[in-house]
């Protein structure tokens, strides 16, 4: 079907999904607000295949994901991705000063991306506590993506929570020029980067500052907000954290850039 | 035979909890009484527990007006004539 991505603005708000729609006179109308007083954490138009998805974060019954094949006028709830047992949350800097290892289970979905145009079935998830999840068929099932859960840094302790208790991956970029690359920003670790498909990880995060820990120039320890690329220029990259705005103009070896004071 | 209820803001999810209290067949664990929801309400399972099974933070299973103990195995015991209550925590001031 043929999406008017470029003309629906889709807002996520603690009170549901609002989806405005530009008209032509540059004005933007109300369209729709549907999962009245459901939090949504996330929504995402799939420019390939029209789905829209909504990530939605109830307080008490747990995070749930819906989707909608006619641009929101009614909704189906498909399985969320769920970690497999025997998991764990793996934080050497909790308080105390012991390793604490916990259950790892799903907190909230927080982001979603496209797989590249030339994987139409392919969709992934960022979640808390840390887990990136992808779907080959288009979101009919979910399974983790090992090799970064599996990333030294992380069993060895060095991921932690932020913003929310325990880790969560908030930036998905799937480089448009090649599917196989896929950078991700997490909350607290910092922007991660494989060109094998997600098999093999590296941390991008020199140049990076993070003044609150003992040391600010850590490679895993950043606390990106947000990661995002020039869709025109993709060795541009963007990154901002409580210690300013970077970027990075050689894509994938650092986000040397420089800080916006 | 154990009787279920459910709060009724569950109905908005599963519309088919409204038809009243449910009943099962047989003394039975609170996790195979939720093992048997979700087979007569696809989804509701996931609704009331976590990725491993254990209840949700703030979902509680009362059993004759006394919550659960095991709130991770749940291993408590569900008699014959048991009276079943599935409530979300409520807070505020």
């Amino acid at each position: 079907m043929t999406t008017p991505s470029k003309n629906l603005m889709l807002l996520g708000t603690r009170k549901g999904l609002f989806i405005f729609e530009l008209d032509g006179n540059s004005t933007w109308q109300f369209r729709s607000h549907t999962h009245i007083g459901i939090p949504i954490a996330y929504a995402m138009l799939d420019h390939r295949s029209g789905i829209l998805w909504a990530c939605q974060d109830h307080g008490h019954w747990g995070q749930k994901l819906v989707r909608s094949r006619d641009l929101g006028e009614t909704w189906e709830e498909v399985t969320a991705p769920a970690y497999p047992d025997g998991e764990q949350i793996i934080n050497s800097f909790a308080t105390g000063g012991k390793t604490e290892k916990k259950p790892a289970t799903l907190r909230y979905l927080w982001c979603m991306a496209e797989g590249g145009d030339d994987r139409p079935d392919r969709l992934f998830i960022g979640t808390e506590p840390g887990g990136l999840f992808v779907s080959e068929d288009g979101g009919d099932s979910w399974s983790l993506v090992r090799g970064l859960w599996d990333h030294p840094s992380r069993t060895e302790g060095n991921w932690f929570g932020g913003g929310r208790d325990d880790a969560g991956i908030h930036s998905i970029i799937i480089d448009p020029n090649d599917s196989a690359r896929i950078l991700i920003g997490v909350s607290c670790a910092g922007v991660f980067e494989s060109t094998d498909d997600g098999t093999t990880w590296n941390p991008r995060n020199t140049g990076l500052r993070a003044d609150f820990l003992p040391n600010p120039d850590a490679e895993v320890g950043q606390d990106p907000h947000l990661v995002v690329m020039c869709p025109s220029h993709t060795d541009a990259l963007w990154q901002q954290n409580h210690c300013g705005i970077f970027r990075s103009t050689d894509g994938r070896q650092d986000l040397a850039g420089r800080r916006r004071t | 035979m154990p009787r279920i209820r459910t709060t009724p803001h569950l109905n908005r999810y599963f519309p088919a909890l409204s038809a009243g209290p449910v009943e099962v067949q047989a003394r039975l664990s609170v996790a195979d009484l939720i093992r048997e929801l979700d087979r007569r309400f696809p989804g509701l399972a996931a609704y009331l527990v976590d990725d491993r099974g254990a209840l949700r933070q703030h979902v509680v299973v009362f059993v004759d007006n006394r919550p659960i103990d095991d709130r991770v195995g749940l291993s408590d015991e569900v008699d014959e004539s048991a009276d079943v209550f599935i409530a979300q925590a409520l807070s505020g001031g």
